[in-house]
């Protein structure tokens, strides 16, 4: 008799170490798909890409909803958080160093975030 | 003899072990590694030296002198193109026009293009650019000519810029 009891808290134990494990395991893959150095990099060379490919006098919106809300989380200043100089895009998203792509046109180029979640890109020939 | 296997034994959390080891390091290599723009911004770039070059198909003057390259021709400010980045080393180009050529950024890609960059069995060499290789038939004055463009980068971006 006490042998079905146990077999029953045995099997109970296992499945319930099994879902935390596996709840472990997909919670590791859901914060590690969410971290700021896949946006920093995604988003630095997206914008470094859409300047080659622009004409000056083009702007460009760019969602970047998921980069600001980790902005937000990181307490990062929003206007720091991407910049062009230098022939270069920088996104920083924590504050704690940026990400750069180089882009290879001449142009004078400003990144702003426009309060709804965009950044606002101005491609602009070089005076 | 009744055998009955325990449900928490050492070979289950050994199995939960290798998995999740397993699970976290394919995670980790997949998020860490490099997005690949290369080849998108060398095609951009071979058009835009064409577009600049031969809008409509139709060389522009100021690149043409004595049926060969003008040597004045200033291609960086023509089109529009940084000469700090290529002087940074990370994308080269090369015109090729009646048997002369310009050739701006990093030179030993032209080399690193026709022997790796530009071999279609070869998907990706660690060191090498990414390289894309046009030649289009263009007019002048009336006359049919051949405009050949090769363009390269390297350009892997940078962690922690400052």
């Amino acid at each position: 008799m006490n042998k079905r009891g146990d077999q029953l808290i045995e099997t109970i134990m296992f499945i319930m170490l099994n879902l935390i494990f596996f709840a472990s395991l997909f919670y590791f893959v859901y914060r590690t798909g969410n971290s700021a150095i896949a946006y920093e990099q995604s988003y630095a060379k997206e914008i470094a890409l859409l300047i080659d490919n622009a004409k000056p006098g083009t702007n460009i919106l760019l969602n970047v909803q998921d980069g600001l809300k980790i902005a937000k989380d990181s307490g990062q200043d929003l206007s720091r958080m991407f910049s062009a100089r230098d022939n270069k895009v920088f996104v920083d998203l924590t504050g704690k160093g940026s990400y750069s792509s180089a882009y290879f046109s001449d142009y004078n180029v400003e990144i702003n975030m426009n309060g709804n979640g965009f950044a606002y890109i101005q491609v602009k020939e070089k005076e | 003899m009744n055998y009955k296997a325990k449900l928490l034994s050492i070979w289950w959390i050994f199995v939960l072990a290798v998995s999740g080891v397993g699970i976290v390091a394919g995670v980790f290599i997949f998020y860490s590694a490099e997005l690949d723009v290369r080849g998108t911004e060398a095609s951009i770039l071979n058009q835009k030296l064409f577009d600049c070059l031969a809008p409509q198909g139709v060389l522009i003057s100021d690149f043409v002198k004595d049926s060969g390259i003008n040597p004045d021709f200033d291609v960086f400010k023509t089109c529009m193109l940084s000469e700090k980045a290529f002087n940074d080393e990370n994308f080269y180009f090369g015109i090729n026009f009646q048997g002369k050529k310009i050739e701006k950024g990093k030179i030993s890609y032209n080399q690193d293009c026709e022997a790796i960059g530009l071999n279609p069995k070869i998907k990706d060499a660690e060191g090498y650019p990414k390289c894309v290789k046009n030649m289009r038939e263009v007019s002048f004055s009336g006359k049919k000519f051949e405009l050949e463009i090769l363009t390269a980068s390297n350009n892997r971006g940078n962690k922690n810029a400052k």
